[in-house]
């Protein structure tokens, strides 16, 4: 009987440790990995609030000033692709307008 | 005859009887005057004076306390540990466990009481299931004891000696002894430069998703290497995840107060039932008192002696005195290692550091436990 018990004292020891030995790794593990997530989030996180919509409508360009032309916004104020996208779509609009403008012969101004 | 039939209750009081109420009497005077555990020393207290108590008929087959016995805590049937541990996953926060996750290895340390305990009740003549029944002693956990105990020792015809009760007592007992017997052993095993090694606190931050998957982690892990310790480990955790998932307050709340109070009041009582005159009042009951005092006696100073390698390999970071706490016996260690450590540096809070190992007692426990149960009956066959 001292074997028997000898054995499981010394298996439970070395069990119990065991295991919470995996715990520990396993934690350290996983507060690495959440912490790396949340940076990862972080980082693509919005680092500025988007552009307040213009006041005027962002049509007004004139033959004089064409599109590929017009002065753009620093990248380090638009730098998410919501603000990308508001571009793309402002000069999709301003370039069929002009040349609807263009096809209606309407270059006084 | 009417004479007779007036004192029968007197009539059929033996002095094993009286000696037993006397020991009930006694449980309720420490729960109430010193406030020993007083959740479950008062329902133990009263079980076993209204157990003792000649002709009342409350362990007969159909009586009161063999009813609570049989739903709750017999043969195969655990449900009042089980539920209680329900209560206290809900109740754990292991956020300081979390914040400094090396401290978890002083939990496993602090089971060593038990091992050496089940060698010393092997020695003293008691079977190996009864030896097992008596090391979980050293666990420090009430339902853990609870658990693995009335599992080993079901009933006379496996184990000759009654040591539910007996270990039950002892267990709960020591627990509120935690703050006379842990302070002299603490100081034995450390100078009073180690003692006084300051510890500061730093409220470091614990992701929410850290603290829900924690409890996943232990069940899973702990399951798969301890699978006996699964029942405990279980409701445990599904009661911290209560907790700490946020969606379900009410659960938690029920959990956390009336389910463990009702269960707390079943279980009391019915261990209280198991201390009859016959079965209490030997010699081997003197010895499973003292086994289970060695047993809380050795994990201390394995946790204290753990705590001091680990002060070594951390270059005097960690002070030794919180490994006293990794016996589990939740929060009373822990504020007794703040309180030892306060006596020497009054500056010193180091309650916060000492709970993250006695949160950690109670998954070593539960683990060790879970070993107990697998190899001793395999071997005792």
């Amino acid at each position: 009987m001292y074997l028997d018990g000898l054995e499981i004292a010394g298996l439970g020891t070395g069990m119990v440790f065991l295991a919470l030995v995996v715990m520990l790794i396993s934690t350290l593990s996983l507060r690495l990995l959440i912490d790396r997530l949340d940076k990862v989030r972080a980082s693509s996180a919005p680092v500025a609030p988007p552009p307040a919509p213009p006041e005027e409508p962002p049509v007004a360009f004139s033959p004089a000033t064409p599109v590929e032309s017009a002065p753009s916004a620093p990248e380090s104020v638009i730098a998410t692709p919501k603000d990308k996208a508001a571009r793309a779509a402002a000069i999709a609009v301003a370039l069929y307008l002009t040349e609807e403008e263009e096809a209606e012969g309407r270059t006084d101004r | 005859m009417l004479v007779e039939e007036l004192f029968e209750g007197f009539i059929g009081l033996d002095w094993r009887d009286v000696v037993m109420m006397l020991v009930g009497g006694v449980l309720i005077y420490l729960a109430i005057k010193h406030k020993f555990e007083p959740l479950l020393l008062l329902p133990i207290g009263l079980g076993a004076m209204a157990t003792n108590l000649p002709l009342g008929g409350l362990t007969d087959e159909d009586g009161l306390f063999s009813v609570l016995k049989s739903a709750g805590l017999e043969g195969n049937n655990k449900l009042f540990p089980l539920l209680m541990f329900l209560g206290l996953g809900a109740l754990t926060d292991f956020t300081p466990l979390l914040q400094r996750p090396t401290t978890m290895l002083l939990g496993a340390a602090a089971q060593a009481g038990i091992f050496v305990s089940l060698m010393a009740a092997i020695a003293l003549d008691f079977s190996l299931r009864e030896s097992g029944s008596i090391a979980i002693i050293g666990s420090a956990d009430g339902p853990t004891t609870i658990f693995v105990a009335s599992q080993l020792c079901p009933d006379t015809d496996t184990c000759p000696n009654e040591v539910l009760g007996p270990v039950v007592v002892a267990a709960y007992s020591y627990m509120a002894m935690v703050p006379i017997i842990q302070p002299p052993i603490m100081k034995l095993l450390t100078t009073r430069a180690e003692r006084s090694i300051p510890m500061e606190y730093t409220d470091r931050p614990v992701p929410k998703l850290l603290k829900v998957l924690f409890p996943i982690l232990v069940l899973i892990v702990g399951g798969l290497l301890a699978p006996k310790a699964i029942p405990l480990l279980a409701m445990f955790m599904f009661g911290n995840l209560m907790r700490e998932s946020g969606v379900v307050d009410r659960l938690s709340n029920t959990a956390q107060n009336s389910l463990i109070n009702i269960v707390t009041i079943f279980l009391g009582l019915v261990i209280g039932s198991t201390m009859t005159g016959e079965s209490f009042l030997d010699l081997e009951t003197l010895k499973i008192l003292g086994l289970g005092l060695g047993a809380f006696i050795i994990g201390t100073a394995s946790g204290v002696l753990f705590g001091k390698v680990m002060m070594v390999l951390s270059g005097r970071k960690i002070n030794p005195l919180i490994g006293a706490a990794g016996v589990s016996a939740v929060p009373m260690a822990a504020r007794v290692v703040q309180r030892v450590g306060q006596s020497e540096r009054p500056d010193n809070f180091l309650i916060m550091h000492a709970m993250g190992p006695n949160v950690a007692g109670v998954i070593g426990s539960a683990l060790a436990g879970g070993v107990i149960l697998s190899r001793v009956p395999a071997l005792a066959g």
